[in-house]
């Protein structure tokens, strides 16, 4: 920023760049956890002692904080289970990914997430689980979304149980592999594509 | 023949008729008998009427004296909250601060915890079946263990940032896996089962793998041996293609691969080693009996002449699996590669 370089810029062309450069690598099975926390720990860190810092001091640090985040993504582990790792590393890097997040923590009823989305007027929520009986609450998301008008809201499912599962089995529009999985969603569904 | 004889002829590669089979069934068993899970999770009598309630509808070939993940971490003191019908969850880590340690005494297994009702479960499941259905104690892998008593979050940021302490840990941790597999095999278990769910290259590379945790299965399976096991069987779940050639040489007798890996995959990267796989377990939910029994011939085939496979799941069966299906598998197992009917 000394350089001249705008705090966009640092988060575009060097947090969420670099987190792209790993995308591969995860997509040949070549990233495990232990990594994927490292990545995430480190860009937290460039973001807690570098942008933040900055941003507070800007005049405008309101406005500039709006104008850089993307879509809202509600998150949460679904009702039922209580394993957040996962899901905690998602919501650090759609973080320093430039996408506001709200997360809902854990054993999260079908409702709060549609209570959340509905107040938040976000557009993706992003539901983890760890176990396989937590499935029939993931599928009643959709169900619970239509009835209160937001049918159009895509639903992202992820944790190491639901891979065993089609998207159409669990009733959402992507079963994420892993984080990059979601972001390529989320860069699709910004493009409209 | 009995299926003991059946899953360790398998297990040195002798000729047998038909194919074990063993699918991975824990909590399960209370599910099939209508008892409340969190009953079947503490009271090792009821644990063990289930098991072999179990084991007589299916005809399959082992018991497991195994609970949950959180059994080690329990007996050290960490506090465990019991839904009525779900696996429990840990509400207070007993390493919390993760100081200290090693300046605890190890947990012992006949007073602390749940260890003790574990205990009475394998007695009273080989006082019942002797040596006719394999008897499999399951314990914790040192890893995992960890993971459960500091948080797996902690315990990564650990490795990395003070090997050192990270390798104390599980050295610690390892002994607990070590002595309560001591005491689940003097207790009349035949096998020892280590499960080390945190070790898969979904959690670690393999380099972590190999440096930390090799050596201490090898120290916990060369210590079951000595104290009577007549195989020790690894168990990791997720992604393992890049460990599987390790196995043997931590001495592992036989090794369950997830459905992440295919079969042919796995049989090619541990040649020497027993394999235990892998269907899909949201399959035994999802799936028709149909479909299952296909899923498992086309496993069976796959196979080939190999005598060291051993049909199960790829991880335990979930709670709401369906029995015909659990009996579709046997069926199919029984058959071998070209015998018996859906």
């Amino acid at each position: 920023m000394a350089s001249g370089f705008e705090v966009h810029q640092l988060i575009e062309d060097g947090l969420t760049k670099a987190l792209e450069s790993l995308d591969f690598k995860c997509n040949n099975d070549q990233l495990s956890l232990l990594e994927i926390l490292l990545a995430g720990r480190a860009m937290m860190e460039v973001m807690d002692r570098v942008i933040t810092p900055y941003l507070e001091k800007n005049k405008d640090f309101q406005a500039a904080k709006e104008s850089l985040l993307k879509e809202t993504i509600i998150l949460g582990t679904i009702q039922g289970d209580i394993h957040d790792l996962g899901k905690n590393i998602v919501a650090i890097l759609l973080k320093v990914s430039g996408y506001r997040v709200v997360d809902l923590g854990k054993d999260v009823a079908p409702s709060v997430f549609v209570e959340a989305a509905l107040r938040e007027n976000a557009k993706i929520i992003g539901v983890s689980s760890l176990i396989t009986s937590t499935i029939p609450h993931i599928r009643q998301l959709k169900t619970e979304l239509s009835a209160a008008g937001l049918q159009d809201l895509r639903v992202v499912a992820g944790g190491a149980a639901l891979r065993q599962v089609s998207p159409k089995d669990l009733n959402v529009d992507l079963v994420a592999d892993n984080v990059f999985d979601l972001l390529n969603f989320l860069r699709c569904f910004e493009r409209g594509s | 023949m009995t299926a003991l004889e059946r899953f360790l002829d398998s297990l040195k590669g002798r000729l047998i008729s038909g194919t074990p089979c063993v699918p991975l069934i824990f909590g399960y068993a209370a599910a099939l008998c209508k008892v409340k899970l969190s009953d079947y999770l503490q009271k090792g009598e009821l644990l063990a009427y289930c098991q072999l309630e179990a084991q007589k509808q299916f005809g399959t070939d082992a018991v497991f004296a195994y609970a949950d993940n959180s059994v080690e971490s329990e007996a050290l003191g960490s506090r465990i909250c019991f839904p009525e019908n779900d696996y429990p969850y840990i509400t207070d880590y007993a390493w919390g601060d993760h100081e200290n340690w090693t300046s605890r005494p190890l947990p012992d297994a006949q007073k602390d915890g749940r260890m003790p009702q574990l205990l009475e479960a394998v007695k009273i499941m080989r006082s019942t079946v002797g040596d006719t259905t394999t008897v499999v104690g399951g314990v914790l892998g040192p890893m995992s263990i960890a993971g459960q008593v500091m948080g797996l979050d902690k315990l990564i940021y650990l490795l990395v940032d003070e090997p050192d302490k990270f390798a104390r840990a599980i050295d610690y941790t390892a002994h607990i896996s070590l002595s309560y597999g001591q005491a689940l095999l003097n207790a009349g278990a035949h096998v020892l089962m280590l499960l080390e769910p945190t070790a898969s290259q979904n959690i670690i590379p393999q380099n972590v793998f190999v440096q930390y945790i090799t050596p201490r299965i090898r120290y916990i399976f060369s210590g079951c041996k000595s104290a009577g096991a007549l195989a020790c069987w690894l168990v990791i779940t997720g992604q393992t293609k890049g460990l599987l050639p390790y196995y043997k040489g931590c001495g592992a007798d036989l090794a369950t691969i997830d459905y992440e890996v295919p079969l042919k995959n796995a049989l090619n990267a541990a040649p020497d080693l027993s394999l235990a796989g892998n269907i899909k377990p949201y399959n035994f939910v999802e799936h028709s009996q149909e479909e299952l029994y296909d899923q498992a011939k086309k496993l069976i085939s796959e196979a080939g002449h190999n005598r060291r496979f051993l049909l199960s799941s790829g991880c335990e069966l979930p709670l709401n699996a369906k029995p015909e299906n659990v009996e579709a598998m046997v069926r199919a197992a029984r058959g071998g590669l070209n015998g018996a009917n859906r």
